[in-house]
């Protein structure tokens, strides 16, 4: 029996210790060993253990309890029920009050919750994967410091460096054709664009985790032309016929040849907290061979390496160094490897040409605090009002210490009433929740719910926590605050700061606005920096520019195209291009001048191509059909490559010689303004285009009108139909394609405004439950003041003062605050929005605003009230 | 509350007691039930029922010598008394003047 032994787990046998009776806790505890041992045998580890602790849970039913009989003498258990019915009655009697509490509670502890969802996600990222601790991505970069590093290189390094260091186990590489370009897939009629498609080693399900369905993972991307899909795209292709065996067609390589893919796995769909997702992929022997051992540039490769178990991934960094030159020669030494580990790649890599956007930890820390404050405020308004109704409570405080109730038991009872009020406030808030995760969900573009992977004891473990965190955060200063009252002044009711704000709520509200006002002001920085960046990419004339990725079937009728596009009235220019600004961009190095390398971005393009994308002309000349040596040696650069190139002035620079390599050389003819063409995180980048041929095509840049855009879009549509009847139309918004560059900065912006909105929303239902309290307890002096002539704004002023002086040291405290905590976020983007003394008196404005609106309505309703009424009323 | 009713899930803890006769302890008669009975009782639900069985009188118990197995843990055993022996036979008889009352239910009748 001693073989395979591992011992159960600990805590359960402790509580069963704990809560059994001795007579039966040896035998109990035997049988649930010997149950162990044989689960563990037939099952293995971990379901023993998993049957381990339900068995102990299961077991502590009646009859193996210990006699608790004489613990229930003890009339602490009846004082307990007791303190739950009084604050049951409580809440039920003071509705109103009631439900600012819990519904304050509820929607701060819901946020709690998504916010806890959300960022366990992130921090999730790529830990389903067995060997993930040892995998590392390589690292591209070149010498310059034009750009950061690079996701993606070359294809050569992953399977040198397997025969190099000992310390490699295997690799991996990922191969996207064409980042943006879509292909079309085929099985019989079915067709789909499949823009997940990736070219994999065979080794890709010895790195990577990911479970097949079908298909054997060590051999399914070995053989040429195979192609591994995923669960849904099987589904797509195939319905419910088997999908093994049979033959994808498509044209991958777009040489115009399409060819038949064979499925050989099936694998399930990639989980979202993976840094990169699939729907294909096609084994790497089916490319030319000499691509796959080629070193030098920046392809759309992923080159990931697992290293042996203890081995010390900081050495393999340092003889990386000029690693390079060895496949390379030496003059090669500004292409440099580095690692970076899988782990990190969600949330600390800052790498260009990433396969999907990332996230950081600054987004992860900022998210968490805001839930925090949600949190606190919600707690804050619990507190204030439980202690601004303490009169309310005091007789009842007066009786029971006057019948010998102990200090620490009216600790109890009003901790217990907290905990009541938590409870509720807890399921309510899995109901909000729950019903909330799909607009998050719709917002941040992840698979979040309450449930996860149907793990309902998480979530019992949550409520609990919440409950028991509420009950502290929330009922201790009351509890304290309440119970510490003296009998004969409780009984007489006289509580110390009624109808005012006392010393402690004080501070406490002025840390709700000062949270309240520096939200408000980070959402509106955030708002007006996304609007900036949107604004950044458009065209300066205002027209929109739409981007058609091209295919064989347009190419081959180029011209024709091109003579039907001119036709339609809308389209003001057009141009065929290699790359477009954030798609397929790719900078190239090369010698330039005397021993000096530069790096740039390149487009090869038509004539038109600077006019099309509204490039402003700042010295010389835009390319010219009637020139007949445009077409062969003139460049265009922008301003950012006069530096790069140290060509001086824009002047100084037109007729310089210019080369793109040793082969094409030619003469700058102008220099334009400078453009984006990554994203606002960066510095312009240098950039170049020149006329090429129009085989090196590989979009059309098509600058409209902004006026009709819907029927523009059918006529180029209906055009595109014409060439290339089978692959359907596709395009996008340059603007857009921006925009996309820039997602993750515009749904942390969403998420922060919407969790702002909440923040005030509670804080500003805590207030209305204040301020009404606090009229109706000055209610008698308020009937007194009119009775002697006072005015209704006389009282309106009296009720808002208190609260006005409140609101301006919040101020005073969150401006700097906010101010700092925007400039370290803002330091994050090269090109960003100045924000003025406008933002801070606006976000303060709107603050008094929420104030004044939840105060007045209690206080006109008070001072318009007949002081007859309140000064009867004895 | 502790009348003689036996329950159903009881008499068969009781009927595996009988079965097992000397090695009836708590995992014992758990996996005895799940192979003949294609049920699986929790181990918690067996004791409990097994606690009840007792206060009724059906069964008594007496505790046996540590074995290794059990991490040195000893079992309990079960034998059934006077009373659960009659309450059983009463119960099969009932059953069995029933089963003779339905007329045309031939297969169980033999």
């Amino acid at each position: 029996m001693s073989r395979n032994w591992s011992n159960p787990p600990q805590w359960p046998q402790r509580l069963l210790k704990w809560l059994c009776s001795e007579e039966h806790f040896e035998v109990l505890q035997g049988d649930l060993f010997e149950l162990y041992e044989y689960r563990l045998l037939k099952k293995g580890k971990t379901k023993a253990k998993l049957h381990f602790i339900k068995d102990s849970l299961d077991m502590l039913r009646p009859f193996a309890l210990k006699n608790r009989k004489r613990k229930l003498k003890n009339n602490s258990y009846t004082m307990f029920k007791n303190y739950i019915k009084i604050g049951w009655r409580n809440i039920i009697r003071y509705k109103s009050h009631s439900t600012i509490n819990i519904l304050g509670l509820a929607f701060g502890l819901a946020c709690c919750i998504i916010i806890f969802r959300y960022v366990s996600d992130e921090l999730s990222y790529d830990k389903f994967h067995e060997k993930a601790d040892r995998i590392f991505r390589i690292t591209f970069s070149t010498n310059d410091d034009l750009s950061p590093s690079n996701a993606n290189g070359s294809f050569g390094p992953a399977p040198a460096m397997v025969n190099d260091f000992p310390e490699v186990e295997t690799y991996t590489r990922l191969y996207m054709i064409g980042r943006g370009k879509k292909l079309v897939m085929q099985y019989g009629q079915k067709q789909f664009y499949e823009d997940k498609f990736f070219f994999a080693d065979s080794s890709f399900f010895d790195v990577f985790t990911f479970p097949m369905i079908q298909g054997d993972p060590k051999t399914a991307l070995k053989n040429p032309n195979s192609v591994v899909i995923s669960m849904s795209t099987a589904k797509k292709y195939f319905g419910d016929i088997n999908p093994m065996g049979k033959f994808l067609e498509s044209d991958v390589e777009s040489n115009g040849q399409k060819k038949q893919y064979t499925v050989t796995g099936v694998v399930a769909d990639t989980p979202s907290n993976s840094h990169f997702k699939f729907d294909v992929l096609a084994s790497m022997s089916s490319l030319d061979e000499r691509l796959s051992t080629a070193w030098g540039g920046f392809w759309q490769t992923f080159s990931y390496i697992v290293l042996k178990s203890n081995s010390d991934e900081t050495k393999l960094i340092q003889s990386l160094e000029n690693y390079s030159e060895k496949y390379m020669g030496v003059d090669q030494n500004w292409y440099q490897l580095g690692l970076q580990p899988l782990l990190g790649i969600h949330l600390s890599s800052n790498l260009k040409s990433e396969i999907l956007p990332t996230s950081s930890y600054t987004k992860v820390i900022v998210f968490s605090a805001v839930g925090v404050l949600i949190f606190v405020i919600a707690c804050i308004n619990f507190l204030t009002l439980s202690t601004a109704r303490s009169a309310r409570r005091a007789r009842e405080i007066g009786v029971r210490k006057t019948f010998g109730a102990y200090r620490n038991q009216l600790f109890g009872q009003f901790m217990s009433e907290a905990m009541l009020n938590g409870a509720i406030a807890t399921v309510l808030a899995l109901f909000i929740s729950n019903m909330a995760f799909p607009f998050i969900n719709s917002l941040s573009d992840k698979h979040l719910s309450l449930v996860m992977d149907n793990d309902i004891i998480e979530v019992a473990v949550i409520a609990i926590a919440a409950v028991l965190l509420v009950t502290f955060m929330a009922g201790l200063y009351p509890a304290i605050f309440l119970s510490s009252f003296k009998p004969i002044t409780a009984l007489r009711g006289v509580v110390s700061d009624q109808g005012r704000i006392g010393g402690i709520r004080k501070i406490l509200v002025v840390f709700q606005f000062t949270i309240s006002i520096a939200l408000i002001i980070g959402s509106l920085v955030v708002e007006r920096q996304m609007d900036f960046m949107r604004s950044q990419s458009l065209t300066q004339s205002g027209d929109q520019v739409i981007v058609l990725p091209m295919n064989e079937a347009i190419r081959k009728n180029l011209n024709a195209y091109e003579a039907t596009l001119s036709q339609i009235p809308a389209v003001k220019s057009f141009s065929g291009t290699s790359k477009v600004p954030t798609r397929g961009s790719s900078s190239d190095c090369f010698p330039f001048g005397e021993n000096k390398n530069g790096c740039a971005f390149f487009y090869l393009a038509d004539f038109d191509y600077p006019k099309t994308m509204d490039y402003q002309l700042i010295a010389g000349r835009l390319f010219d059909k009637n020139i007949g040596t445009d077409s062969v040696f003139a460049f265009v650069i922008n301003e950012a490559a006069l530096e790069e190139f140290e060509l001086g002035t824009a002047e100084e620079a037109i007729g310089k010689p210019f080369a793109r390599s040793k082969y094409k050389t030619g003469r700058v003819i102008g220099v334009v303004e400078n453009f984006h063409v990554y994203s606002l995180h960066r510095t312009f980048s240098p950039s170049w285009m020149l006329v090429t041929p129009k085989a090196y095509y590989q979009y059309f840049a098509v600058r409209i009108s902004s006026q009709n855009v819907s029927e523009t879009l059918e006529m180029i549509g209906d055009s595109w139909a014409d060439f290339s009847p089978e692959a359907p139309f596709d395009y996008f918004f340059l603007d857009e394609a921006f925009a996309n560059l820039h997602l993750e900065d515009i749904r942390t912006g969403k998420v922060v405004s919407a969790m702002t909105l909440i923040a005030i929303l509670i804080a500003a239902i805590g207030l209305f439950g204040l301020a009404s309290f606090m009229s109706e307890q000055r209610s008698k002096e308020i009937g007194i003041r009119k009775v002697l002539g006072a005015s209704v704004f006389a009282i309106l002023n009296l009720m808002s003062k208190s609260y006005i002086k409140l609101i301006i040291i919040a101020s005073l405290i969150a401006a700097p605050l906010s101010y700092w905590l925007l400039n370290e976020w803002l330091a994050s983007f090269q090109y960003r929005v100045s924000f003025g003394p406008l933002i801070f008196v606006a976000s303060i404005l709107i603050v008094g605003l929420v104030v004044l609106i939840s105060i007045s309505y209690q206080s006109i309703k008070a001072a318009t009230m007949n002081p007859i009424d309140s000064l009867r009323n004895e | 509350m502790k009348g003689t009713y036996l329950g159903e899930f009881e008499e068969i803890v009781l009927l595996t007691i009988g079965v097992l006769q000397e090695d009836a302890y708590g995992v014992a008669i758990k996996l005895e039930i799940e192979q003949r009975t294609n049920r699986t009782p929790s181990i918690g639900a067996l004791h409990s029922a097994l606690s009840r069985l007792e206060d009724k009188g059906f069964i008594k118990s007496r505790e046996g010598g540590a074995t290794k197995s059990r991490g040195g843990r000893r079992k309990r055993f079960y034998t059934i008394t006077a009373a659960g022996e009659s309450t059983l036979i009463k119960a099969n008889e009932l059953r069995n003047e029933l089963f003779k009352l339905i007329p045309n239910f031939q297969g169980l009748n033999s």
